[in-house]
């Protein structure tokens, strides 16, 4: 298979910019696959491809509200999952009342013990990071 | 406006269409030919739930029922789904899953587009929005059905060929009449009769079949009759499942002849294969009944 370059613009006055690529056989595959592997979570209007190695660039065919889906989405953003950790207690507590668990108690964080190898180690890297 | 009883079958029979087989392609995800297209068919797969999730609130805000999107997606026994057998049969190769989804989602394209011209405006609403991402869908499907038919590969021909073979009798199947479809029809909820449909999907797959040399499967599955093999292999006794109608070469066109017999998935009545489906797609949900997340 070959690989082509895939380009988007973010809004419709950017010019389009290189944002990965991807293998395909053919024009019409690469531009098929393309939609779905870059622009699936609405990260433009408009893309393109070019195969690696020529000079023509050729534009996806769909609309720039299908890039990215036009029903419910709202599970693919960030914010779909704020406040999972306190609905998990509350579910958690809930089926507990029932005998049922859901969720074993994590392990606790192992910290390194002051003075081990490990710990000095750890300092080490903070220290340069900083 | 129709019966709400008529018109919640329809809503069903088209959202559970699209969350059956939304969750079979989602069981391609990690398993496709090659990564992008695992990412290509895990959107399809999300774009055929996100269908089914608007179908089910419709249903809901028009009161048809009292139910959540939830409780209609996952909180109902298996003969109460009334998605067509097609939708649920198990993925098998990829030739099999490329031919499913071809005849599905060519099926979808026609009938979103009857529905959006429907008398209820929501539905009709729902169903141009739905139309403009099927459309990318039947891109997939066709790019990959030219690839494997016409493809260098005479195995990649022959699994399509396979796939479409052990699909077209299921397929029929998508058109199958329903329960108050008389009255839907009458009030334009409905725009054009299942049997309408049919006819014009059946002669688009004849051409499209014969440009690529493979209408032979419709001419074995015209001389293999009417018998519908059940997921166990076996073939039901007569009136015991769904019949569909048969099809014949006539006046340079691939045609329907005769009508449904027996109960199909517009029924409720499903294959074996889909019990374990939907043990799988349930499970979660009824093991935790009430609980919200």
């Amino acid at each position: 298979m070959e690989v082509w370059d895939v380009f988007g613009k973010r809004t419709d006055r950017d010019e389009f910019t290189w944002v990965g690529s991807i293998l395909a056989p053919d024009l019409e595959m690469a531009l098929v696959l393309a939609k779905e592997t870059h622009f699936r979570h609405k990260e433009g209007v408009a893309y393109a491809v070019r195969r690696r190695g020529d000079h023509e660039l050729h534009v996806g065919p769909y609309d720039h509200d299908l890039l990215g889906g036009l029903t419910d989405r709202s599970y693919r953003r960030q914010e779909a999952y704020a406040g999972v950790g306190a609905r998990l207690r509350e579910v958690s507590r809930a089926l507990a009342e029932q005998g049922l668990v859901i969720d074993r108690p994590r392990p606790p964080v192992r910290r390194a013990a002051p003075g081990s190898e490990r710990a000095a180690h750890r300092e080490q890297e903070e220290a340069g990071r900083g | 406006m129709a019966d709400p009883d008529a018109r919640l079958t329809l809503l069903l029979s088209l959202a559970d269409d699209e969350l059956v087989i939304g969750h079979r392609h989602s069981q391609w995800t990690g398993w496709a030919p090659y990564l992008e297209e695992d990412l290509a068919f895990s959107s399809i797969a999300q774009d055929e739930l996100a269908h089914a999730r608007l179908l089910y609130r419709l249903a809901r805000e028009a009161g048809l029922t009292d139910r959540d999107e939830d409780a209609l997606a996952l909180g109902r026994e298996p003969h109460e789904y009334r998605n067509a057998v097609l939708c649920e049969r198990p993925n098998g190769d990829w030739g099999y899953t490329i031919a499913r989804q071809y005849l599905y989602d060519t099926a979808d394209a026609l009938r979103l587009q009857a529905l959006s011209s429907s008398s209820w405006r929501e539905l009709a609403e729902a169903a141009r929005l739905m139309l403009l991402e099927e459309r990318y869908h039947v891109d997939h499907a066709r790019a990959w059905f030219d690839r494997l038919a016409n493809g260098p590969s005479l195995t990649a021909r022959g699994r399509l060929a396979q796939g479409l073979s052990a699909a077209v009798g299921d397929a029929l199947g998508l058109f199958e009449p329903l329960p108050g479809e008389e009255e839907l029809v009458a009030q334009g909820v409905l725009p054009r009769p299942n049997e309408d449909l049919l006819a014009q999907w059946l002669e688009e797959l004849g051409r499209t079949l014969e440009a690529a040399s493979l209408d032979y499967v419709l001419e074995r599955h015209a001389e293999a009759g009417e018998m519908v093999p059940t997921g166990s292999g076996e073939i039901p006794e007569a009136g015991e499942a769904l019949s569909p109608p048969g099809v014949v070469y006539r006046d340079g066109r691939w045609v329907h002849e005769g009508g449904f017999t027996g109960p199909g998935g517009r029924r409720g009545r499903h294959s074996e294969e889909f019990v374990a489906l939907w043990e799988e797609m349930t499970g979660l949900y009824r093991a935790h009944p009430g609980a919200r997340w």
